[in-house]
Parts: C-alpha cells; sequence; structure tokens
C-alpha cells in the first residue's frame, strides 16, 4: 500500500508543478492579446507555447508518460500536426 | 494497474472506448482548428478586426478555469489510487464546480455577443467563433454529465484503490476538454 | 424465444418481408421507365410508382424495427410484453392504413387523392417522402404512441438495459422527428428546412440508435460476449453518432436558400459521420473475434458482419463522396444521391431488419436457435445475390452520376437534363439487369423459409 502511495505521490507532485506553469503560459498568451502584438515571430511563439502546454496535458494530467509510445505517439503527432499546419495557414495569411 | 517506474503501461488510463471516442474527438476539432486557420488566412482583415470584438480576459479566464479542473480531476484520480474514495469525491465536486464556472463564463460572453447581434451570419470569423465554441461548450457540459455519474458511483462506494477504472475514463475525456480548449484559446482569442 | 408475447414480431416481419417484395417490384418498374419513358403509362406513371417504393420501404423497415422492439424488449425487460393485444391490434390498424395508403397511390391521381382525404384542412401532402395523406400520418402518429406506450410500459417495469434504453430513445426520437411532417410552412425555404429534420434526422440520427442496438442485440446474443463490453462500445458509437449527426443535417442546406455558414457546418460535421459506421465495423468484427461461442444460427452472423461492412461504405464512404459542399455544388440531387441512397438503406436499415429477422425467425418458428443447414446455405446464398447486385446497382449508379455530372454540369458546353439522360441509358439498363438479380436474391431469400429440414439446437460449449 505504501508502494502505490508513494508512487501516486510521485505522480501529483509533477502535476502541480504542471499546473502552475499552464496557468502562466496562459496568462502570457493573455497579455499578448492584450497588447495586440501580432506577426511571424509571436505567431511561431504562441503556437510554440500551445504545443508545449498540450504536450503537459496529454503527458502528465492524461497520464501518458507511463504508457508505451504506441499511445503516447498519437497525441504527440496530434499536437504537431495542428500547430504546425494553423501555423503554416498563419505564415501563408502573412506574407499574402 | 500497478506498474513501476520504468515499465510503461500497454493502454493508456481508463477504459480504452472512451480512448477511441476521445481521438475522434480530437479529430473533429482538429479539422474544424485547420478550417478556421485556412479560412483565416484568405481574409486576414476581417478575421483581425472581428477578433478585437471577442472578450479576451474571459477566454483567458476560461483557459484557467479549465486547467485548474484538470489538476483537480487529477487529484481525484490520485485520490482513489490511494484508496481515499471521500477524497476523490470532493476532487470531483470540485472539478465539476468549476466546470459550472467554464459555463457561467462562457454563457455571459455568448449573450453579450448575441445581444450585440451578432450571429453566424455575421461574418467567416463569427461563424467559426460561435460554432466552435458552442461546440466544444456542449463538450464541457457532456464532461460535467459523466463526471457526475463518476461522482454518484464513487459516493455508493463503487470504486477504490483496485477498481477505479470509471473515474479514470472520466478524468480522460475531461483532459481531452481542456486539451481542445488549450488550442482554441491563442487560436480563436489571440493570435494574429 | 423465452416469452411468450415475443411472437406477435413474427406478423411484423413477415408483413416487412410481403412489403419489401412490393418495393423491389416498383423498384424494377421505375429502373424500366427510365429507359423506357412509357412503361405502364398512364396507369402507372413514374412518380406515382417511385412514390410508391421509397414509401414501402420505410413502412416495411417500420414494420422491421416494430417486430425487432417486440422480440427483443421482452427479452432484454426480462418480462413479458406489457400488452400483446395492443401490439397486433396496431400491427393491423398500420397494415390496413398503409395498404390503403398505397392503393390510393395507386387507384386515383394524387391530387384527387388529397381532395377525398381532406388535405385542405391540414395541407401535409405534395413533400417526397412524406406523401402519405395527412389522415394516414394521423394514424401512424397514433400507431407510434400506441407502440411506444407499450415498449415503454414494458421497459419501464422490467429490466433496464443499455440495450433497451437505447432502442427506447430512438423509438421515441422517431416519432418526435416525424410530427415535423405536419409543418408546412408556405415559404419553400422553411419547408425544406423543417422537412429534413424528419428526413435526416431519421436515416442519420434516431434510426441509427436503433439499428445501434439491434445489432448489440444480436451481438451479444450470438457471441456470448460479455454484456458489459458490447454496452460501452454502444454508447460510443451513439454518442458519436449525436455530435456528427445532428450538425450534419447541415449538408442538406448548402442550395437551398439557408444561410452560408451551413456549407462550413455541414461539410465539417457530415464528413465525420462515416466515423460511427466504421466504428460499428470494428464493434460487429472485434464482437464476432471475441466470441465465446460458435453460434448455430451462422446466417444471422452473416447478416449482422454484412450489416458493419455495407452500411459503413453505403452510409459511410458513398455519403462522404458527395457531402463536401465543393463537391456537391456539381452532384447535388444527380445519379450519386441515387447510388448513396440505395446502398446505405440497404447496408443499413434493410440488412439490420433482416439481421433480427434472420436470429429471431428460427425460434419463433421453431423454438429452436437455428435454421436447417440447408435452410441457412439458401438463405447465406440470398445474403451475396441481394449484398453483391446492391453492390452493381450502386456501382453502376455511380458511373452514371459521374457521368451525368459531367456533361450536364461540368463539361465546358453543358447539355440539357434529357439529352445527358439519353447518353447514360446503358448504366440504366445494366442498373435494371442488376436489379433483376436482386429480385432473384429476394425470391430466394424467401425460398429459405421454405426448406424444411431438422432445425438446429444450440451448440455444446
Amino acid at each position: 500500500m505504501s508502494d502505490t502511495s508513494s508512487e501516486v505521490r510521485r505522480w501529483i507532485r509533477p502535476c502541480t508543478v504542471i499546473w502552475l506553469v499552464l496557468m502562466a503560459l496562459t496568462l502570457v498568451t493573455l497579455g499578448i492579446g492584450k497588447l495586440g502584438l501580432s506577426g511571424t515571430g509571436v505567431v511561431a511563439f504562441i503556437m510554440t507555447t500551445t504545443f508545449i502546454k498540450g504536450q503537459m496535458v496529454a503527458d502528465y494530467f492524461m497520464g501518458l508518460k507511463q504508457v508505451r509510445w504506441s499511445f503516447r505517439i498519437i497525441t504527440l503527432l496530434y499536437m504537431v500536426i495542428v500547430c504546425g499546419l494553423i501555423l503554416v495557414a498563419y505564415m501563408v495569411g502573412l506574407n499574402g | 494497474m500497478t506498474h513501476t517506474a520504468n515499465e510503461k503501461a500497454a493502454l493508456p488510463p481508463g477504459d480504452l472506448a472512451i480512448w477511441f471516442f476521445i481521438y475522434a474527438e480530437l479529430l473533429v476539432f482538429g479539422i474544424l482548428f485547420l478550417l478556421y486557420a485556412f479560412a483565416r488566412s484568405n481574409n486576414v482583415e476581417l478575421f483581425n478586426s472581428s477578433q478585437d470584438l471577442v472578450d479576451r480576459t474571459s477566454g483567458a479566464a476560461n483557459t484557467l478555469v479549465l486547467i485548474t479542473s484538470s489538476y483537480f480531476v487529477v487529484r481525484a484520480v490520485a485520490a482513489i489510487r490511494e484508496g481515499k474514495v471521500q477524497l476523490c469525491s470532493r476532487w470531483l465536486l470540485a472539478t465539476i464546480g468549476m466546470g459550472g464556472v467554464f459555463v457561467v463564463i462562457k454563457l455571459v460572453e455568448f449573450h453579450a455577443k448575441f445581444s450585440a447581434g451578432i450571429s453566424l451570419s455575421t461574418n467567416t470569423f463569427f461563424t467559426y467563433y460561435l460554432s466552435m465554441t458552442a461546440f466544444h461548450f456542449m463538450h464541457v457540459l457532456l464532461g460535467m454529465v459523466i463526471l457526475a455519474a463518476v461522482y454518484l458511483k464513487n459516493r455508493k462506494g463503487g470504486y477504490s484503490a483496485a477498481e477505479h477504472r470509471g473515474v479514470e475514463t472520466g478524468a480522460s475525456y475531461w483532459h481531452m476538454v481542456d486539451l481542445v480548449w488549450i488550442i482554441l484559446f491563442p487560436l480563436v482569442y489571440v493570435m494574429r | 424465444m423465452q416469452y411468450q408475447s415475443q411472437s406477435v414480431s413474427k406478423l411484423y416481419f413477415i408483413a416487412a418481408i410481403g412489403l419489401f417484395v412490393g418495393q423491389i417490384l416498383f423498384g424494377l418498374i421505375i429502373g424500366l421507365q427510365y429507359v423506357m419513358g412509357d412503361f405502364l403509362f398512364p396507369e402507372i406513371p413514374f412518380n406515382v410508382a417511385r412514390m410508391v417504393h421509397t414509401n414501402l420501404l420505410i413502412v416495411w423497415l417500420l414494420f422491421g424495427f416494430m417486430g425487432a422492439a417486440y422480440y427483443m424488449v421482452p427479452e432484454e425487460s426480462e418480462r413479458e410484453l406489457f400488452s400483446p393485444k395492443l401490439a397486433v391490434a396496431l400491427f393491423w390498424i398500420f397494415l390496413v392504413a398503409g395498404a390503403l395508403t398505397i392503393l390510393g397511390y395507386l387507384l386515383v391521381p394524387y391530387a384527387t387523392l388529397a381532395k377525398m382525404t381532406g388535405n385542405d384542412l391540414l395541407p401535409t401532402m405534395g413533400r417526397e417522402f412524406l406523401e402519405q395523406p395527412t389522415i394516414t400520418k394521423l394514424g401512424i402518429v397514433v400507431v407510434a404512441l400506441g407502440f411506444l406506450y407499450n415498449i415503454g410500459m414494458t421497459i419501464l417495469t422490467g429490466r433496464k438495459t443499455v440495450v433497451n434504453i437505447v432502442m427506447l430513445t430512438g423509438l421515441v426520437g422517431l416519432a418526435v422527428f416525424f410530427l415535423f411532417s405536419f409543418y408546412n410552412p408556405a415559404n419553400l425555404v422553411l419547408d425544406k428546412y423543417y422537412w429534413w429534420w424528419t428526413v435526416h434526422l431519421w436515416v442519420e440520427g434516431v434510426w441509427e440508435l436503433i439499428l445501434g442496438s439491434i445489432l448489440a442485440f444480436v451481438l451479444i446474443k450470438t457471441t456470448g460476449v460479455d454484456r458489459e463490453v458490447i454496452e460501452k462500445w454502444l454508447y460510443i458509437i451513439i454518442a458519436m453518432t449525436l455530435i456528427t449527426g445532428i450538425i450534419g443535417t447541415g449538408h442538406h442546406y448548402y442550395w437551398i436558400g439557408t444561410p452560408e455558414y451551413w456549407q462550413i457546418l455541414g461539410s465539417v460535421f457530415s464528413a465525420l459521420e462515416p466515423i460511427p459506421f466504421f466504428m460499428m465495423t470494428l464493434f460487429a468484427f472485434n464482437m464476432v473475434n471475441k466470441r465465446r461461442k460458435d453460434h448455430p444460427n451462422k446466417a444471422a452472423v452473416l447478416w449482422a458482419m454484412g450489416t458493419g461492412v455495407m452500411a459503413f461504405l453505403g452510409a459511410g464512404l458513398w455519403g462522404f463522396i458527395h457531402t463536401l459542399a465543393p463537391v456537391n455544388y456539381f452532384t447535388h440531387g444527380t445519379q450519386i444521391t441515387a447510388a448513396h441512397g440505395h446502398m446505405a438503406f440497404y447496408g443499413a436499415y434493410v440488412m439490420i431488419v433482416l439481421t433480427m429477422i434472420s436470429y429471431a425467425m428460427p425460434h419463433l418458428r421453431h423454438g429452436k436457435p437455428a435454421n436447417s443447414e440447408k435452410a441457412q446455405v439458401i438463405e447465406m446464398w440470398s445474403f451475396w445475390l441481394m449484398t453483391v447486385a446492391i453492390v452493381f446497382i450502386t456501382l453502376l449508379l455511380t458511373g452514371a452520376g459521374i457521368l451525368q455530372v459531367w456533361l450536364q454540369r461540368a463539361a465546358e458546353d453543358p447539355m440539357p437534363f434529357m439529352v445527358a439522360q439519353e447518353k447514360i441509358a446503358f448504366f440504366y439498363w445494366a442498373r435494371e439487369a442488376v436489379g433483376v438479380i436482386f429480385l432473384v436474391g429476394l425470391v430466394v431469400y424467401i425460398a429459405s423459409f421454405f426448406a424444411g429440414g431438422e432445425p438446429k439446437e444450440e451448440a455444446s460449449s
């Protein structure tokens, strides 16, 4: 029983940190929005943080870090493809 | 569900069936996001000027609310893994409560838009903005229903340290609702 | 058969098969009228024959669903039907009303029929698939209410299973959405808008719940897989059906005067409608692979797996090819739609009803789980004849549709409708020939009921 407990603890603590990081990143995103910043660099930055945020939810909150790659890779690929293509669409818009 | 630190589980937590559902849902949202992004690239001016009309603060507030609720449900799963049924119930209630906060903020936002005479037909931006956020809104409601069912079963003693797959299933679905919003918020409210 | 009252379903199944034969005969008539315009004119003009073909389809499927419910619900609820007498009475009311309506179509001009039945008081006639006289529509509502009362009382006072609840939800939805057939606004756009609430939300909404629950029931019975596993799949399939199907209604709203946003919503959500059908295919095959026993009724298992595959192909894939607004701009209302319609209705709804009949009939007729080997072999022949025939009908109509789109709409110098129709006559002739093979399959199917032989017992596992 103590074994499970320590294991659970090992999972909660990083999740608490992740939670705080996610909150901070969201505030940064809001700040960018409030300032009305735009441009390639800003869009790339937001998409990168979004990708990181998504991966943190998938790996830690959903607990996929403890699961074999065959499942973990599905959400990873999803985040890569969706964030990547959104970035592409914005680049097209900025240049056009 | 027990595994040592260096041995990976073969399957994700919760019922495998919910994962098929989660992947299908992610696909739906992914397609919507990309359609939005590419529709925008054809119409940057319109999207930028319309985006000024949405309430970024309430969008961000809802992001914070959902992230927090996701963290709460993590705590609920952790509690039941240790066999703490009561504690699990409390975290579940907190999660559902945060879902309720999201719903209220979102309704206020919708109300403001509709009062301002904005509808699905206003322009392409608002077609996407309203349909994506409304569609996500329905998922929050569905997630709350699922978590409420889990909560009720847990209160009747339906879950334990040994058997708590239902809690993990509900939690996984809820994280998906959060994950989707994490992309939706910067995409629709912020990026330009 | 565990409960005496399940036997009422036999009446419904027999009527369903009888009307099925009628539907196919009228299908062959209109198929021929495509290439020989004056065939049977003026006795049975094309518009009347088509109306009979589609109305019979709907009515016999409804008979099939009701029969399925009467068979399945007592067994799931673990009690006798609330009122077998009511079930029998409603059967005769529905059959006589249906027969009178069809005779009305055939014997008097449609306008006269409208006048005779008092359509002026509450005008609801004259719309595709909802051509029934207003009093027939009212009759349908009465039958539906009685049916729901009977089934609802059985379910609510018995054991409540997921399969039963899903079935009941589907049936209630079926009745509720039919009410939109009484709403007939003068504005043509509004008329079409709500017309789809009956038509689309039936076949791409609540009927899928009925389909899912019948499939789940037959799979529970024939594979011996745990109920919990099957129910879980059922939940997921239904959630996906509703998520995609409800907003997917938008794919009917493209060029009829509704707001433009439907092009986006309709395209996205209807494009995802194949997902629940694909899940259903996975579901059927997975459960059969995981089976704990070999059920002696191989024909029923074949129909069940066939439903999974053909529903996905017909409703899912063939729906998808013309559901996106930019594609539909060219294909709207062409033979592509007809191709999709034929395979979707056969693959999803005809096959699920035949699955249920195949599973239930040996119990109803012999009190045994399966027909004789000989009867099953004949039935499986009919499965392949009808299924292969519908695949070819679909492919031929798709060919006709592609050519039609090209000649009539996409080419630089588009042809008028009738000129284009003449150019694709070959496809229509071939379709008619395959249609005859379908009829042969149907005759073989009926013959399987008279094959005799010793019914099979439950295999000891």
